[in-house]
């Protein structure tokens, strides 16, 4: 059990390599052993640190600082976890996503008028290309890349997780071959280059000024020199430019909305966590005693920026995945304010850092299981209807009431309306910004949920209205589909029920320590 | 084991309609129990005594459940409500295609009701005050006529402002308590320093769920909407909500605060009065009976500003308002299905007089004539007036009776308009169906009211609507209201005419808002967007562009694509990434 | 001036020319170098912070191992965004990224 840690990153390694060995139909069945084992090892490195605290494994037995090691505490066991329990589900939701898909294109090469928005661009060529095939591999590498995030104990090695995680999530994006995903798919790879180039700058930096990569050991050293206070401003910009912190979100409405439903879900749900983890991980470990209050205020700033105006364009995009992915840029903003109010500000004693620290993790959480709900929910309709369209989804709500539910749901998270999991995150942001003073996060934090609930209205107040177009035959949907969606969907509602379990494991092994006896009481 | 009898309460309804979606047998069976699903909480409102918080610290952010003396009269009438709506609207929906999705918003609007009576903290108050709130939504729009669909337009847009108003002051409040828990919360608020922002947000939020002036606008235009039955519990047991909400969180009986309680009984009587004249200017006998409810709850409401002004009132002001909530949420529930009742009856003679019996003796017992649920209801809320404020009980004991003789011209016009009207105006061949759950709960309200003091045993006795005193209040103002009754009959029968020529629109108020934002607002989908050349219409197309592009399949706004093109963005990193150094570099 | 300095001012320098390149130049080819050159403006950086670290004459070895590693992920990156480009070549008939709304 306690080389879950290890096995949570070989076995999907393993498994993706062997499905891509394999290849054609058998890759599914890999793929999806893959998925299963991953998820039971995710739990078992959960329960492991659950029970028995941090999680240490020098890799080759070599001690740090020359060794490098992998580290879990209470904060990477959550992750994980939910990169375990939102992984299983979207595994799940592919496998008939891509059967449908694949069944769609090969047996007959002549085009397909029904399917408008799935020209694929091997049609008209010589060979037929099956992004199902080449899904799970890819899909394999991007979780065992989120894991390495998650455990990575050590600057450098972080970054070449990061890297992976981009290469992995580029190549699902353009897994369909469309125009519009290549175009989506180059510009987030030259975004997230850039991100990852001003990332290693400041690993450069840092060792510059420490000598040591192992977070641990920087932690402990408390660096406050010239070296490092540029290093942060670097690997802000970069994480900040990854994780599409308004302005930088240039590349994700594209790129989150032309991927095929599963990987937009993993991309919506996962791999912007990546890059806010690696932020958050290293702004209160490494720069600790760096970090400035107008650094943390300037990305709470953007932060509620991305709030408004993502949430704004959301309620103005006319296709529902467009929708979902601005949603996204907004909800990504939420998670930021959270960099301020457990910031310097005022006592750096203070509990409300904690509290902060843990209601925005929370509400990765949570984001992480709604949104991957909605985009499966999205992908259910396209192919259903062949379209997204959101001013025509009239009456669909009769023909799929579950998605509607599951929908409506996960914007009730997304909102923070209890008893949600994204009403826990909220409710502790909201402490900790009043206690610490901070209430202009207050304004933003309720304004944001109010725009929230505009663009979650506008869809299912659309669904329900009377069908007033001809509508063709849906295509049918495959109850497991619909019952993945339901299923993330009400783990956003359950963990909002039972916050109490994955609350006290954040507690293990998290950054300040000294606080959180007096959050106790 | 208590704790899991009131998860049951709450899980019943909520198990039904999440089997509602996934349709075939699982939905039918769901759809057949729906009348059944209150039936938990109708046991748990019946025990005499009244059993300790319990405590469920694994659920949200520390969930408690439990009632106090108040609220659990509360329940009962919740509880009987919701039950007796279920088998009608079974029965009113038999032939409606659509009954899943009513009984999907029914159920979620049953749990969430149920739920914020049983609730001890503010969280799963909160929690099941949204949930009631926005599946009511669905009950609204049921019909998805126009009329529906502007109701629950004007229905929801009040609603999110009411949510706004709640968080901000329970946020505030529980921040204040340092707890989460009903008992710590009123406390909380007076030891805050922003005590009176917190009242006031929690007056305005709770106010627009019970239809205190001038926030009641999207009321008369909802309930009457709706389908009957989910009239019956919006107006019976739905606008409680509100007054619960006020009874428990507010500081009433904590302090003083007459500048509130000054502000609210003037709101209550204006309530109370204009609630009657509105309601006689209305053809529709639902519209009519929501004006009432809105007049009725200004009564209740009244007494809520002695306890507030007057903290010595409130011990006996509390009961007095449950009872007569007990009393109203009955015989308005009775009011409104018996509407329904009416429409079915065809052109049989027998199941006409039937209902209109029926309905005159719970009209008669809204006015408050001696021995009815409402004497009893009204004689209890005098309880309290008596030791409010000085100077206050001599206008009070005057204007309420006033109201009442309004009430009891009201009740006139609803029998009339019944009478004239409705009878045998719809019918779907569901007359017994629809008639024994109302005829129970006809018969059922005078025991209820009457039995429930003793019962629970509460300070205040039935015996007090038999002082001599309360006897002749109660008496009087019904019968000058018979005789200005009598007069206009006589009238009438000289020479037919119209009784009332003056005609108030349904939501009255918000009309001319209407007509105001009317000039502001987003388009339909698929209107053309007029540039008309003057700058205040331009100024207002502009903000139809706003939403209208989107609509026609625009994607991004200039400033949105601008900020998309590889060189802006590159530059705000280039910018971003040297502000971030500069200001770690500038401590 | 220091010869650790010059070094480290001129990996600073390349960085900033290679992050004028990626904002300012439009060929996809281009924005794909600048990024390779970015990365060695950073190795360049490390193989100076070795040199500076030595211990008895020896170069401090972990940052050369970083610079290995480092490559190794810049080649592989690079070949993929080289792949990635020619497709959208082939599909589009394009060198320059457009951008969404369709200008330049």
């Amino acid at each position: 059990m306690s080389l879950a840690g290890i096995w949570v990153i070989l076995i999907p390694l393993i498994c993706g390599l062997a499905a891509f060995a394999v290849g054609g139909r058998s890759a599914r069945v890999i793929g999806l052993i893959g998925a299963g084992l991953t998820f039971l090892l995710s739990g078992l490195l959960v329960l492991h640190v659950w029970q028995s605290g941090v999680w240490i494994y020098q890799l080759g037995g070599w001690d740090v600082p020359l060794g490098i090691s992998l580290r879990a505490d209470g904060l990477s066991a959550f992750l994980i976890g939910m990169t375990g329990a939102v992984g299983l589900g979207i595994s799940l939701y592919a496998v008939r996503y891509f059967e449908d898909e694949d069944e769609a294109l090969t047996p007959d090469p002549s085009p397909d008028p029904s399917a408008p928005l799935r020209t694929g661009a091997g049609r008209g060529g010589t060979e037929v290309w099956l992004p199902g095939t080449s899904y799970w591999p890819l899909w394999m590498l991007l979780w065992a890349s989120l894991n390495v995030l998650f455990l990575s104990n050590d600057i450098f090695n972080l970054y070449v997780g990061l890297e992976l995680l981009t290469l992995a999530s580029v190549a699902l994006i353009i897994l369909q071959r469309e125009q519009a995903a290549i175009v989506a798919g180059l510009r987030y790879l030259l975004a997230a280059f850039l991100g990852s180039m001003a990332y290693l700058l400041g690993v450069a930096l840092i060792y510059a000024d420490a000598g040591v990569l192992d977070l641990g050991l920087l932690a402990d050293a408390e660096l406050t020199g010239t070296a490092t206070q540029v290093a942060g401003g670097l690997m802000a910009v970069g994480l900040l430019l990854k994780a599409a912190l308004f302005p930088l979100h240039f590349w994700l409405p594209a790129a989150h909305s032309s991927a095929p439903a599963p990987v937009s879900a993993a991309l919506s749900a996962l791999v912007v966590k990546g890059a806010f983890y690696l932020l958050i991980r290293l702004w209160f470990e490494v720069f600790e005693s760096a970090g400035t209050v107008s650094v943390e205020q300037m990305i709470g700033a953007l932060g509620a920026v991305a709030i408004v105006v993502g949430s704004f364009q959301a309620i103005r995009q006319a296709r529902l995945k467009l929708m979902i992915a601005y949603s996204t840029v907004a909800q990504v903003g939420y998670l930021f304010i959270m960099i301020p109010l457990a910031g310097s500000f005022g006592d750096p004693e203070a509990s409300w850092r904690f509290e902060a620290w843990t209601g925005g993790l929370y509400h990765a959480l949570s984001h992480g299981f709604a949104k991957a709900s909605m985009f499966l929910a999205a992908g259910v309709l396209l192919s259903a209807l062949g379209h997204d369209r959101v001013w025509h989804l009239a009456g669909s709500a009769s023909r799929f009431p579950v998605i509607y539910l599951s929908f409506g749901i996960a914007g009730m998270s997304l909102m923070g309306l209890p008893p949600s999991a994204g009403f826990v995150g909220k409710w502790l942001m909201l402490r900790s910004a009043v206690e610490s003073g901070q209430w202009w996060w207050v304004v933003i934090l309720l304004v944001g949920g109010l725009l929230t609930a505009g663009y979650v209205a506008i869809v299912l107040s659309q669904a329900i209205q009377h069908d007033v177009e001809e509508h063709t035959e849906p295509h049918p949907v495959p109850k497991l589909m619909t019952v993945m969606v339901f299923a993330l969907a009400a783990m956003s509602l359950l963990l909002g029920l039972r916050a109490a379990e994955p609350l006290e494991l954040l507690e293990i092994g998290a950054p300040f320590q000294t606080l959180m006896s007096m959050v106790e009481d | 084991m208590m704790l899991y009898l009131w998860l049951l309460v709450l899980a019943t309804p909520l198990t039904l309609a999440f089997m509602i979606p996934f349709g075939g047998v699982v939905r039918r069976r769901a759809i057949d129990l729906m009348p059944f699903a209150a039936i938990p909480a109708l046991i748990m409102a019946l025990p005499r005594e009244q059993t300790a918080v319990e405590v469920a610290d694994w659920l949200l952010l520390g969930s408690s459940f439990g009632v106090d003396q108040t609220s659990q009269i509360f329940l009962l009438l919740t509880a009987t409500l919701w039950t007796v709506a279920g088998f009608y609207a079974r029965y009113y929906h038999a032939d409606d295609a659509d009954i899943h999705r009513f009984a999907f918003f029914f159920l979620l609007t049953m749990t969430g009701n149920l739920g914020l009576i049983v609730a001890m903290d503010i969280v799963t108050f909160y929690a099941s005050f949204a949930l009631m709130t926005f599946s009511a939504y669905g009950l609204v729009v049921h019909t998805r006529s126009a009329k529906a669909l502007r109701a629950g337009k004007v229905y929801i847009v009040m609603a999110v402002i009411g949510e706004g108003f709640l968080l901000t002051g329970m946020f505030m409040a529980a921040y204040s308590a340092g707890s989460t828990q009903a008992e710590f919360i009123r406390e909380g608020i007076l030891d805050s320093q922003r005590s009176n922002l917190i009242i006031g947000c929690l007056l305005a939020g709770f106010g627009i769920k019970a239809g205190a002036i001038p926030l009641h606008v999207w009321l008369p235009l909802a309930h009457p909407v709706a389908p009957t039955a989910a009239s019956a519990v919006l107006s019976g047991a739905m606008i409680k909500a509100g007054l619960l909400g006020w009874i428990t969180f507010l500081p009433i009986g904590e302090a003083a605060m007459p500048g509130w309680g000054t502000l609210l009984v003037v709101i209550s009587l204006i309530a109370a009065f204009s609630g009657v004249l509105i309601g006689l200017t209305q053809d529709d006998p639902k519209t009519l009976l929501a004006y009432s409810s809105i007049s009725q709850m200004g009564f209740i409401a009244t007494v809520v500003a002695v306890g507030l002004a007057e903290p010595r009132a409130w011990g006996v002001a509390a009961i007095g308002c449950a009872l007569y909530a007990l009393h109203h949420g009955l015989i308005k529930g009775a009011l409104f299905l018996g509407v329904g009742v009416a429409h079915e009856t065809g052109n049989d003679r027998n199941r006409q007089r039937l209902v209109l019996i029926g309905l005159t003796v719970v009209a008669i017992a809204l006015a408050g004539a001696p021995l009815t649920t409402g004497a009893l209801a009204k004689s209890a809320l005098k309880e309290g007036v008596y030791i409010g404020p000085e100077g206050w009980s001599v206008w009070l004991d005057w204007l309420l009776p006033v109201a009442a003789i309004g009430t009891t011209v009201l009740m006139g016009r609803f029998i009339w308009l019944i009478w004239r009207h409705e009878l045998g105006h719809v019918e779907h061949g569901q007359y017994r169906g629809m008639m024994i759950p109302w005829i129970i709960l006809v018969g059922l309200a005078f025991p209820i009211v009457w039995l429930a003091p003793v019962w629970f045993q509460v300070d205040v006795s039935p015996a007090v609507a038999f002082e001599p005193g309360n006897l002749w209040t109660s008496t009087w103002p019904v019968l000058i209201g018979a005789a200005i009754l009598g007069v206009i009959w006589w009238q009438i029968a000289r020479t037919p005419r119209e009784i009332a020529p003056i005609r108030i629109p349904a939501g009255d108020v918000l009309i001319p808002l209407e007509w105001a934002l009317a000039r502001i607002r987003p388009p339909e989908p698929d209107e053309v967007v007029p540039r008309p050349p003057d700058p205040v219409a331009a100024l207002s197309a502009s903000w139809y562009g706003l939403f209208a592009e989107a609509q026609q399949g625009s994607r991004t706004s200039r400033l949105e694509g601008w900020f998309l093109r590889w060189d802006v963005a590159g530059l705000l990193f280039l910018t971003i990434g040297m502000v971030l150094i500069l200001f770690m570099l500038w401590r | 001036m220091s010869e650790f300095l010059i070094y480290a001012l001129v990996a600073a320098a390349l960085f900033a020319i290679c992050l004028h390149g990626i904002i300012t130049r439009r060929h996809i080819l281009r924005k794909i170098l600048a990024l390779n050159m970015m990365g060695s403006a950073v190795f360049l950086l490390l193989i100076t912070i070795a040199e500076r670290n030595q211990v008895d004459g020896v170069a401090d070895p972990v940052p050369h191992a970083m610079v290995l590693t480092g490559i190794v992920v810049a080649v592989s990156a690079t070949a993929f965004a080289l792949a990635l480009a020619r497709r959208y070549h082939a599909q589009t008939g394009h060198t320059e990224l457009h951008d969404e709304d369709g200008s330049t």
